[in-house]
This record gives C-alpha cells, structure tokens and sequence, in this order.
C-alpha cells in the first residue's frame, strides 16, 4: 500500500501550504472564497466571453461533473470503483424525462405511446406530473437502487475487482431492461422531444441561461456536500477502508454502513447530473447506460486527478472538451486517444492533473526556497 | 423429455463458448489478480484471424478450403497469445497489485483494440511499423547508456515526438502514391462473415432432435481446450510452477521460481485461450469490432460465480449460466411450469435473450448471498489478512 | 475446569475445548484458556503452535471448528469483527497495521471516537483533541504528529499501533509480537507501558523475545501444536523439561 503524497521535503523546508501557515479556519475561509470567485466568474463572465454554442457544451460538461463528484468520492476516497455510475445517470435523466413529457393538456398521453397501440399511462408515470416528486425521485430513486445493490454486494464483503465487474453486469442489465420496454418507456428510443418545463419554453435563451446558472449552483452543492463527507472523521474513515478495509473493522466499525451510504450519495448525485444533462440536451435514452459512457466516467476522475474533488470537476470538463473538439473533426481518433488516455493517465500520471501539478509545485516551490537561501548566504558574505 | 433434453444441449453450447472465454481469464485471474477488460478483444482478434485465414484457404480452392478450421485455431491462438504477451509486458507488469488501475488500462487498450480493427490500412499498419521501430529501437539503443536514469525522461518524450512525425510523414507519402489500395480499411466498420467449411454445416439428428455440427465442433473444442490445460497445470513443469505462484507468489519467488516469467506465459496461454474462444465465435454469427463486448459481462460472471480456487468452478459456472440463459430466454421454463399464471407470466416477461440476462444476473446476485466468494474460493491466510 | 473464582479476581475469558480446523490441519487442537480480570499474560510457543490463530478466533477473523469461547460471559463465536471491538477487545496486529494515508493524530482519532456507527460518525460532535495529545504523548510520536503514518519507521508504527489499541479502550489487549523490529531501548520502554497498561487492563501479550517476557512476566502460558502445554510462573516454565524439548528440539538426548 502506498502513501499517496507526503509533505517531507528535505532540509526542513517548508511546504507552500505550511509556508502559508494558516489556521484550518482560515483556509476554510479561503476555499469557500476561491469557490464564490469561480461561480462568480462561471456565471457572470464566462456567459459574456464564450459562444452560446460553447457556453451550452460548458453547461452540459458541468452537469457531467457532477457525476465525476460522486465518482471521487467512491473511487478516489473509498476505494470502489463503480462501473455503473451510467445507470444512476441515466435513472436521474428518466425520471426529469417522464415529468418533462408530461407537460401535456389533460387526458394526453406522450405520443410515442400511440406507436406500440398503448391508450393508458402506465401507473408507475402518474406520480411524474409532480414537479416535486420528480425532484425528489431524481436523487432518491437512483441512491434507493444504490444502496439495494450496494448492500447486497458489500455485505458480503465482495469488493475490489469484484465490485467493479459486477456493477459493469448492472450497467448491461438496465441497459437491456430499458432497451426492450418499448410500452413502458419507448425502449431504444428513449424520452425525448420536451419543449416546457413551468409552463416556460425550455429552449429560450432566457431558460437556458437559467438551466446553466442551475446547473453550477448544483456543482457548487455537489462539491461542499463531498467536501463535507470527505473532511472529518467521516472521511477519515472512508480513506481508511480504501487502505485496509478489514483492519477497520477491528478497530470497531463495520464498513457496510459507511459504504453503502456513500455509494447511495454518489447514485443520487448522477441522478442529479443525468436529470441537469437531459434538460441540456433534451433527450434520454439507454444509451446513457452504455457500458463505455459508464467507464469513460471514471477516466474524467483519472485525469482531473482523484485525490482531489476539484481534479473530478476539472477532469470532466476538460476530457469532454477534448472529446467534443476531437470526435468533430476526426471520429476515428477519438477511440484511440480515449484508449491511450486511459493507458497515460493510469500508468503515468496515477494522481492526475492535479497531483501532478502538486507534485511540480512542490518542488519548484523547494528549488526556489533553496535559492532564497543561498541569496540570503551569499548577501551575509 | 426431449424438450428438456434440446435446451439442455442448447444451454452447454451457450456455455461452452462461455466457457472457453472465461477458462483464459479465470487462470490470469486466480494467478495474478487482474481482470483483463480487454479479453473480449482478444476473442475478438481470434475471429478476425479465423475470417483471415478462411479468405487465404479460399484462394487456394478445393480440397483446402474445407480444411481452414484447423490452421485458424493455430493461428487464432498464435495471434492472441502475441497481442497478450506485448499486453502484459508493456502495461499490465508495471500495475502489479493495483488491480483497479489495471481494469482501466486495459479497457484502454480494448478501446484501442476495437478502433484499430475498424480502421487498419497499410498507411496505418506502416505508421505502426515505423513508430514501434523507432521508439522501442531507440529505447533500446539508449538505455544501454550509463546516464539513461538522468536523461530518461526528456529523451522518451524526444523519440515519442519524433517517431510519430517520421511514421506519419511515412503514412502520408505511402497514401499519397498508392492511394486508394493503402488507404482502403482492411475490415471496415461492417461484420464479416465466416462461413463454416462443408463438413461442419449439416447436422446430426437424434431422435426428435437436431444437432448442428457446428456445436458439436465447439463443445469437442472445449473439451480438448480443457483437457489441455489440465494436463498442462497438473502435469508439466511450467504448469507446476504457475500453480505455485497462484498459491504463495512470495515464497514461490524465493525458492527460484521466475514469476516475472510465469506471470508473462500464464497471460500468452490465458489470451491465446480467448483467441480460440474466437474461432468458436466466428462460426455462429458473423464477426464485428464489437464481437468482444457481447461475450465479456458473462464471462466476468462465470469468474464470478466459478470462484478462482478451481477450474472445476469455472466449467460449473459457465455451464450452469449458459443453461439458464436458455431456458429463461428461450421461454422453455414457462413451458414447464404451466399452470402457475403469475409464474409464467413473469418468466414470459423474461423470455427474451437480454431479458434473460437480466433474470440471470438477479439470480447471480442471491447466488452470492450464500456464496460470496463463488463455488470454488481460494483458500489460505493471505485472503483477506 | 473452570471451576468457580474467587470474588476478586473474575475471569474475563473463558476458552474451552477450542479447535480451529484449517482443510483438516489443525491449528488449534481442543485448548483450554482463561484469563482473570486485570491480568497480565504472556503467551509463548513456537512458531505455528496457534498463538495467532488463538488471536484471530477472538477478535472474530476465524471461526472455530469447534468449542466456546465466553468473554465477559458472552459467547464471541457467533459476533463480528467490529462488535467484539466494541465489546471491548483490541487487537495489534503482528506485522504492523496503521492506516498509511492518515496521519498519527488521525490514527488515533478513528479509534478514540465513542460512537462507531454511521450517522454519529457523520454528525456527532465530539471533542478529542485533548485525549489524542495525551496518547500521542505516551507512544512518543508528538514531534511526527503529522506525517502519513505509512512513512514511520517499523517501530514507531508498532507503537501507534498499541497507541490505536490503547485508544479503542478495550477491557482486554491482545499484542501480538509487538516488540519485533524495536531496539532494546524501545523494547524496554514498551515493556514499560505494558506494565502500567496492566494497572488497570486485562492484557495477553504474545512474544518470543525472552528478555522482554522476563522483564513483563507474571504468568506464562505455553501453546504447542494448537494445544496447552503448560502454565506457570516464568522460571517454572523456563525450566519446565516439556518446554525445553519443544523449543530446542529432541536431539538433546544424544
Ligand atoms: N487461514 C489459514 N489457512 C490455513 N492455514 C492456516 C491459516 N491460518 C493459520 N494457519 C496455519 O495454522 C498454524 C498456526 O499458525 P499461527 O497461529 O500463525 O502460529 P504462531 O502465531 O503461533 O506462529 C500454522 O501452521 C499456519 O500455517
Ligand atoms: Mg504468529
């Protein structure tokens, strides 16, 4: 097992965050200014900067940043790698889908229905006419379907590997449940076609600008409730079942609890980005629980870096840009850079962007502090 | 009777070809702990080889195009192993105990796999050329060099930048005077079809039953792939030795068992199963970049469910999860238990290839409620410690 | 056996007729075991005798084959890993096991905390600084508080591994070996702590090191091939003639 970055350096420099030197308190206070800086600049310049095509990409990516939260938080904090992260995506998206196509005059049935020769909505629809109800089932339904599995799974003290190929067999499974229920949900097709949401048109700028400005504010929610989670004791803890999940229990507490929780949290934060997602792109289909989309989710975390929440934030927006700019021009080479991404970032930069960037820091921060010494030895002489 | 009879014979060809995928992934598997996502590509690879193969006996006429089957297998084999070996020694070694990391990586590579398949050409088969012949071979030349340590870094990114302009400066030329016979793909994105020789195509009626021979071919050929390993593991001298290291890889280093070189052969002979798991592949539906991703979540299952102290639990798992697979998906469990409405309304609703998988997957899931660590668990105090 | 104690001294554990079966081998063979309350035993025994079997029955990592094991009049065969914790068993490993990415001080927090279940881990409010100091005190790491514990040295981390045990504030500590890898200098101030730890703990230590089992000794057990060999004060053990052939082999006959 080995120790992800120390702060020794050698002859007794100190590091730039001790150089610093501030109370916990006061970086606390720092992070949360460095956060309102950035959603300030994401809502107020970058909507002036960039293209309305650009800023709608920007949008969407943020949206799928959240997921990557989630993704850190079980993958990077805790150790389980979920290859299925797709399904609560997607779990999130249907559920704001099914409310968004029932915003029909009274006694109409989405259209697709007509199709398959379905005259009534099945049951399980109704309770989607609910605005609130579908606000709530986008986190809840896909962290309840979370912690069913997760139990099942990690009470029996299946993991690693494990966990991994069977939450893959998951991700197949919903994706060939809700590919072949072309009556209940329009099967390949998937919900698409919403035009209002609060009896506004989702598609005018004034709504989209409000759906992006959303959107950060969730990323920014997103972001403090894993901060949270991963700071304290709780996150302690979480670090330490990733290092040696049997050696936690005998220090008293049973991991289950604390694995199944947050795996059901970061379950409803994809269900979250999948509902913020549908909105932006205005269709949802099983594709999203695609088996590739699924683990093409956890190399946004590699790249950004999973020691770090932000890294998660950074590495989505960053792989999806790359992705939009390069499967435009040339489809082809999008697979292999995909591979290959995934080949550096595991076997060379095992920390990602931001670990890397730590470690460079670091040590520019040292050889600087050397040459300051030397300076102040040479001006004593 | 003979119903239960034909899903049962159904369900072990199902099961055999699962078989044959997870027998090379369960042995890497127990050995070194890794799960090979790009094991479907491997099989992958074996049916492109078989469709090779095929095209070259065709050329040849009569009474060799009958017999293509055979030399496939070799060379199925033959391909998988290599494309393995380069795997483990060029990405999968430097992962030791990170198994996590190494799940990605090869999906990496299975990504890589997927497209190389769909797009080779003699522009990029060249470019490839060029580029491993420049890099490694510089690589090569140079760490010879005493300072290598000191100047590794810089000189890797230099030949790296260098041997890809060179091959892509090679490629553009190539195309340019060639046109269009280098740039054609080889594959393409589209199937292609292998078409099983003659003496394979017909089929042996017993009773009331069919046959196909084709099932026939690939249950004998997994039987042989299975007696083969058998008698390699139990009887040889590598095979010895790669049980060793399954058990304890430490004490097994210590008492001169060369496990870097254990580890290198298990993955060659574990991808080079995949390969003939390919060839059995190609002969039931035509072979797409895709034909890997269809087999690979069953065969995670069978290792899954087969557990890694045995081969026995492989065989178990992939025969017991191909039988279910059929009788789920075919509807013949709902034809059993007539009578039962909400039963048979439920298994009806089931009663299609991937809605079976779903139930399969459901049932796996209360399977492991009993046993977590599968039929057959490795034993021993480093589980677990 | 177990017959009844006097009032004072309470037996805290109760082993009886314990097999633990590995395949047929037999780790643990039929033993018989008790510890009275506030104890300090030493357990020696060569290698594979079961001494960590005996440890990993316990703490609940192994099952028994077969037999009873009572601690505090519970029955620990049929509980957890994390509910014998919690019962009041604390186990340091032989080979070290701290969590390497967390630092000394966080170490200890993880098992200072009172209440271990989810939510008042998540939400409880508790205050430990004062506690974590003092322990950080008595295993002597205050200077290397916040360095990953994983870049410690084999002896500190034996000692933040006792100070994690200390920490849980369990009514019986086992120490498996715990002085393996220390100098003499450590392995005597560890001796130290145990002694004063056994003020007012149960303690069962296991060790090979005979100068530091003289130095902390009371009583003695000695396991053999899973099973009691014999028990008694460290010179009756020591030249107890069963014990000698046990550790030096038979070939003294000749
Ligand atoms: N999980 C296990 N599976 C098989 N054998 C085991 C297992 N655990 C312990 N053993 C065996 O039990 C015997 C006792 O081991 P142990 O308790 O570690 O001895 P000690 O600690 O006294 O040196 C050894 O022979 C060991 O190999
Ligand atoms: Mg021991």
């Amino acid at each position: 097992m080995k120790v992800l970055h120390s702060p020794h350096t050698p002859d007794g420099i100190t590091t730039p965050a001790q150089g610093l030197d501030l109370s916990p308190r006061n970086k606390l206070l720092l992070e949360a200014g460095v956060l309102m800086g950035v959603l300030l600049l994401l809502i107020f310049v970058f909507p002036a900067v960039l293209s309305g095509f650009r800023l709608n990409l920007l949008g969407r990516f943020l949206a799928l940043s959240i997921v990557a939260l989630g993704i850190d938080l079980i993958w990077g904090y805790t150790g389980m790698l979920s290859l299925g992260q797709g399904v609560f995506f997607a779990l999130g998206g249907y559920a704001l889908g099914m409310h968004l196509s029932l915003q029909l005059p009274d006694g109409r049935i989405p259209e697709f229905f007509s199709l398959y020769g379905v005259t009534e909505l099945p049951w399980f629809w109704r309770p989607f006419y609910s605005f609130s109800f579908t606000a709530i089932a986008i986190f809840l339904i896909p962290a309840l379907v979370a912690s069913a599995l997760g139990y099942l799974v990690v009470r029996n003290r299946i993991r690693g590997v494990y966990f991994s190929i069977l939450t893959q067999a998951t991700t197949i499974i919903f994706f060939n449940f809700f590919n072949g229920q072309q009556r209940l949900i329009n099967g390949t097709n998937g919900l698409t076609s919403f035009t209002t949401l609060f009896d506004l048109n989702i598609n005018s700028a004034e709504m989209r600008f409000a759906i992006y400005v959303a959107t950060i504010l969730f990323v920014a929610l997103a972001y403090v409730l894993c901060r949270y989670l991963t700071s304290g004791l709780f996150g302690r803890i979480l670090v330490a079942i990733r290092d040696d999940e049997p050696r936690v229990r005998f220090s008293g507490y049973d991991p289950t609890g604390f694995k199944v929780l947050v795996f059901a949290v970061a379950a409803g934060l994809a269900g979250i980005a999948g509902a913020l997602f549908t909105l932006q792109t205005g269709i949802i289909s099983p594709n999203a629980m695609s088996v590739p989309f699924s683990i093409e989710m956890v190399i946004w975390v590699a790249v950004g870096g999973r020691s770090s929440l932000i890294g998660a934030v950074i590495g989505a927006v960053l792989v999806n840009f790359a992705k939009s700019l390069l499967s435009e021009s040339f489809p082809e080479i999008w697979l292999f850079f995909q591979g290959g991404l995934f080949l550096l970032v595991v076997m060379v930069l095992p920390d990602g962007l931001v670990g890397w960037v730590r470690t460079q820091g670091r040590q520019l921060w040292i050889i600087f502090q050397l040459w300051r010494r030397r300076l102040a030895k040479t001006s004593l002489a | 009777m003979t119903l239960l009879f034909d899903s049962l014979f159904n369900g072990i060809s199902i099961g055999t070809v699962l078989l044959m995928a997870a027998l090379g992934l369960a042995i890497v598997f127990g050995l070194m702990g890794v799960i090979n996502m790009a094991h479907g590509e491997l099989m992958m690879l074996g049916a492109y080889t078989t469709f090779v193969v095929q095209n070259v006996f065709r050329q040849w006429g009569d009474p060799w195009r009958d017999f293509y089957i055979f030399p496939a297998l070799v060379a199925a084999f033959g391909v998988a192993a290599l494309v393995g070996l380069i795997l483990e020694r060029a990405v999968i070694r430097f992962l030791y105990g990170r198994p996590l990391e190494t799940l990605l990586a090869t999906w990496g590579v299975s990504l890589i796999l997927q497209q190389f398949v769909r797009s080779v050409n003699w522009v990029l088969a060249l470019r490839l050329g060029v580029f491993g012949l420049l890099f490694f071979g510089g690589w090569w030349l140079l760490a010879k060099r005493v300072d290598w340590p000191r100047i590794k870094g810089w000189v890797l990114t230099l030949l790296l930048v260098l041997s890809t302009a060179i091959g892509t400066v090679g490629g553009r030329l190539l195309a340019q005077t060639y046109a269009l016979a280098v740039t054609q793909p080889w594959f393409g994105a589209q199937n292609r079809d292998v078409t099983a020789p003659r003496w394979l195509r017909g089929g042996i009626p017993v009773g009331q039953l069919f046959l196909p021979n084709t099932r026939l071919f690939i249950i004998s050929l997994t039987l042989v792939c299975i007696l083969g390993l058998y008698i390699f593991l139990q009887h040889t001298r590598w095979g010895l030795r790669i049980r060793a290291v399954t058990q304890n890889r430490a004490m097994s280093a210590c008492v001169g068992i060369p496990t870097q070189t254990v580890d290198a052969l298990t993955f060659a002979i574990g991808s080079g199963l995949a390969g003939v798991a390919g060839v059995a592949v190609s002969l039931l539906g035509s072979v797409g970049p895709n034909t890997g991703q269809n087999y690979i979540v069953d065969t995670f299952m069978v290792v899954v469910v087969g557990g890694v102290g045995k081969l026995l639990g492989s065989i178990v798992a992939a025969l017991g999860i191909g039988i279910a697979n059929f009788l789920i998906g075919s509807g013949t469990l709902a034809l059993i238990f007539p009578g039962v409405p909400i039963l048979t309304d439920t298994l009806n609703f089931f009663a299609t290839t991937s809605m079976a998988k779903v139930m399969v997957f459901a049932l796996i899931v209360v399977f492991l409620q009993f046993r977590p660590r599968g039929l057959f668990p490795e034993k021993g105090r480093t589980v677990d410690a | 056996m177990l017959t009844a104690a006097p009032i004072a001294t309470r037996q805290i554990l109760q082993i009886q007729d314990l097999t633990v079966s590995f395949d047929g081998f037999k780790a643990l063979n039929g033993l018989n075991f008790s510890l009275d309350e506030g104890e300090l035993r030493v357990v020696i025994g060569p290698n594979g005798a079961g001494k960590t079997t005996l440890l990993d029955v316990l703490t609940g990592k192994v099952r028994p084959t077969k037999g009873c094991v009572l601690f505090k009049g519970k029955d620990l065969t049929k509980l957890k890993e994390h509910q014998i914790s919690v019962l009041g068993i604390g186990r340091k490993f032989q080979t070290p096991r701290i969590y390497q990415n967390l630092n000394p001080r966080e170490n200890l927090e993880l098992s200072l905390n009172p209440h271990k279940e989810v939510f008042p881990t998540l939400f409880g409010r508790r205050d430990l600084r004062d506690k974590v100091d003092a322990l950080l005190e008595t295993i002597h790491l205050v200077h290397k508080d916040r360095i990953p514990a994983g870049l410690l040295s084999h002896g500190e981390k034996q000692w933040l591994e006792i100070g994690m045990v200390i920490a849980q504030d369990p009514d019986l500590l086992l120490l498996d070996e715990c002085v393996a890898g220390m100098t003499d200098k450590e392995t005597e101030a560890t001796g130290e702590l145990i002694q004063s730890l056994a003020k007012n703990h149960t303690i069962l230590v296991i060790e090979h090191d005979m100068v530091f089992v003289r130095q902390i000794a009371r009583k003695v057990t000695v396991l053999h091939q899973g099973a009691l060999l014999c028990e008694g004060s460290f010179e009756e053990v020591k030249n107890d003639p069963r014990v000698i052939e046990v550790y030096l082999g038979s070939h003294k006959r000749g």
